[in-house]
């Protein structure tokens, strides 16, 4: 499809897909384009580990709303199980957990699912905020920071 | 004609651009690549930094080709330093580094060199502007963030903080 085509905020998602600041991480090995099927994109994100965790964002009213993202399982194209899930010791369990509404978002303050009845992250977490300037590359960062952490520790396992 | 991806930042260039150059450039026609990038028309004699090196390129020097098809991150700015503060538990530690360091290096180097922490412990860590609730990305050269001839920038190294209801 021609890009005059696209929706406005699909436009601005293959933007900021191919901007220097998506490509940076990129060619650092924190994260890679795996899929982009409007109005979801699907990012292989590395953890210290050297395990790939895969999150398909969704993107609807990009960038001026929030993405949420869920984990999803490169290989079967699906949400990821449970026992998949990367855990940790405090911060990553908070952040990823599969019984937080049915395992369809992070709880992360960028994401746009959670914020809704947080309005508290505003103030105590305003630089996990979501930002339309920095768009889907800070939220891919600050996943990147918890697969990073020393608090993760691996998959959740049975 | 081969050609090569250039990450391109410095003073008053929003972000990171990434732009597509002929190989066998030289830093002189970056320089003139990185005035079209400009928000604003500056004058002064700006020098080209590689990624995280402390000693300008000299302007006739070839850009080397990327390795394995990355990259090459490029830094253009008037300061041929910044002086760079951090400060954690009340204790401030400050160095010169090259405008082209990334806050990932001047991470590393306050909290694992400065202050003492293994790296696990840094990992739980985060530079973040004096005074702002706001964290530059890992890959923002400090060059980015400060103009000449102010050239020198503080931050807070802060701890992560976890998000609960």
């Amino acid at each position: 499809m021609s890009e005059e085509l696209l929706s406005p905020d699909e436009q601005m998602l293959r933007l900021h897909l191919k901007s220097g600041r998506f490509r940076s991480g990129a060619a650092a090995g924190r994260w890679r384009l795996v899929s982009l099927d409007w109005p979801h994109v699907v990012v292989g994100i590395m953890a210290r580990d050297g395990i790939e965790y895969g999150f398909r964002f969704h993107c609807v009213d990009y960038p001026h709303t929030a993405v949420t993202a869920q984990p999803w399982d490169l290989e079967n194209d699906a949400r990821l199980p449970d026992n998949l899930w990367p855990t940790g010791c405090e911060r990553v369990p908070h952040a990823f957990n599969p019984d937080w509404r049915h395992g369809t978002c992070l709880y992360l303050p960028c994401d746009r699912q959670s914020i809704e009845g947080h309005g508290n992250w505003r103030d105590e977490h305003p630089a996990l905020l979501w930002d339309p300037k920095k768009g889907i590359c800070k939220y891919l960062r600050i996943i990147h920071d918890l697969l990073n952490s020393n608090d993760y520790r691996g998959r959740r396992g049975k | 004609m081969k050609t090569i991806e250039i990450l391109l930042q410095g003073e008053c260039i929003p972000d990171i651009q990434l732009v597509e150059v002929d190989a066998g450039k030289s830093a002189k026609e970056i320089l003139e690549l990185a005035t079209r990038c400009r928000q604003e028309e500056i004058e002064g004699e700006f020098l080209v930094f590689f990624e995280d090196c402390a000693e300008p390129v000299a302007k006739i020097d070839k850009l080397p080709e990327s390795e394995d098809g990355k990259p090459i991150s490029i830094h253009v700015h008037r300061c041929r330093s910044v002086v760079v503060t951090v400060t954690f538990n009340g204790v401030s530690k400050g160095h010169k580094f090259g405008p082209g360091t990334t806050i990932a290096t001047v991470k590393k180097w306050a909290a694992v060199s400065e202050f003492g922490m293994k790296p696990a412990d840094a990992a739980e860590h985060v530079l973040q502007f004096v005074g702002s609730a706001e964290r530059p990305e890992p890959d923002t050269h400090i060059g980015a963030l400060v103009s000449c001839p102010d050239c020198n920038i503080s931050f807070d190294l802060v701890p992560y903080k976890r998000v609960e209801g």
